[in-house]
């Protein structure tokens, strides 16, 4: 963006009700952004606070998760579980929408068979404890918070990002071009009002020449 | 128009993490032993995850987020991956919540908000 003060326009009447069309249309889509930025930023914030809430869900269920785990460790011994895990792994599958807020894309995630049965875990159940089940069960949740968590803090960021590029749009309508083209307005009226004024005045001078000489 | 698709769960942990992850049933689970380079490894993992079009979300212990932020952030704009950083046996890295997000909050409006 240049930095001069006003836009470089041809000193034509046309120009000037061509400005004054451009102002109107100016000032109405910032207004219109202006109302966006705001929902976006009312959205944006009632998502920070769910993503507050999440996050500290999330650190509950993992400490009582840990907790379970090292249960499991001390009665089973570590060889032991590395070796059950074995049988357990699978693919976790999440499932991948996307969702509009205020024409922002944004991710929206559902978790397919994260919490499962006894008999679905893989292992052998006569051979576990119930340590591990509930092990299990706790980092079971802990992933379906993970995910949770994921889709939130996504959707936040995509929110951020729009708004910063709003507020620069706005900002750039309201400190510079809004002004800009005012300016250019102001510049040029009054460029017109000092050319009217000449020509009375010329006239004026002629008429008083004619009168003089017609005097004569 | 709604797209809807199918992805799958990758981790990247530290030795608890990986065990309760896999005990939670996630296939691709990538640890980090303890004494290894970290670093280093984190990275390699990441972006060995990152090739794979079939993974959606990646969960990573925090302790490594401060080593793999910067290829986190190249997939800013984009909806897929999602990193998501969650805390290991040795409690959360930032146990204040509302801070942790107020920053951010305050970076992207301009302003402090209380939540």
């Amino acid at each position: 963006m240049s930095s001069a003060k006003t836009l470089k326009v041809r000193p034509t009447k046309i120009e000037l009700i061509k400005l004054k069309r451009r102002r109107i249309l100016a000032k109405r889509i910032h207004r219109i952004l202006r109302e966006r930025l705001t929902i976006l930023v009312a959205e944006f914030l009632s998502i920070a606070r769910g993503a507050v809430k999440k996050r500290e869900e999330l650190y509950q269920h993992f400490s009582k998760a840990y907790e379970a785990m090292s249960i499991a460790y001390g009665f089973h011994g570590r060889v032991f579980l590395t070796k059950e895990m074995l049988g357990v792994e699978r693919d976790v599958e999440v499932v991948f929408g996307t969702q509009n807020i205020m024409g922002v894309k944004v991710p929206l995630l559902e978790p397919v068979d994260i919490e499962r049965k006894l008999s679905e875990r893989g292992y052998v159940l006569t051979d576990t404890s119930l340590y591990i089940d509930e092990a299990s069960r706790r980092f079971e949740e802990a992933l379906r918070l993970s995910i949770e968590l994921a889709e939130v803090e996504k959707t936040l960021e995509r929110l951020g990002m729009e708004i910063r590029k709003m507020r620069r749009r706005v900002n750039v309508l309201e400190h510079i071009l809004i002004p800009k083209i005012e300016a250019t307005i102001k510049y040029l009226s009054m460029k017109f009002e000092e050319r009217e004024r000449e020509e009375r005045a010329r006239l004026k001078r002629v008429k008083v020449l004619l009168a003089r000489r017609r005097g004569k | 128009m709604r797209r809807i698709e199918k992805y799958n769960v990758a981790v990247i942990g530290d030795e608890n993490l990986a065990v309760g992850f896999r005990l939670a049933g996630v296939k691709k689970v990538y640890e980090i032993p303890k004494n290894a380079d970290e670093r280093r490894l984190a990275r390699e993992y990441l972006k060995e995850i990152l090739e794979d079009p079939k993974i959606g979300i990646i969960i990573v212990h925090e302790k490594f987020s401060k080593h793999v932020e910067d290829i986190v952030l190249e997939y800013k704009g984009k909806n897929i991956p999602i990193v998501v950083y969650v805390p290991g046996i040795e409690g959360p890295a930032h146990p204040d919540v509302k801070e942790y997000y107020k920053q951010y909050v305050k970076k992207v409006i301009g302003f402090a908000v209380e939540f």
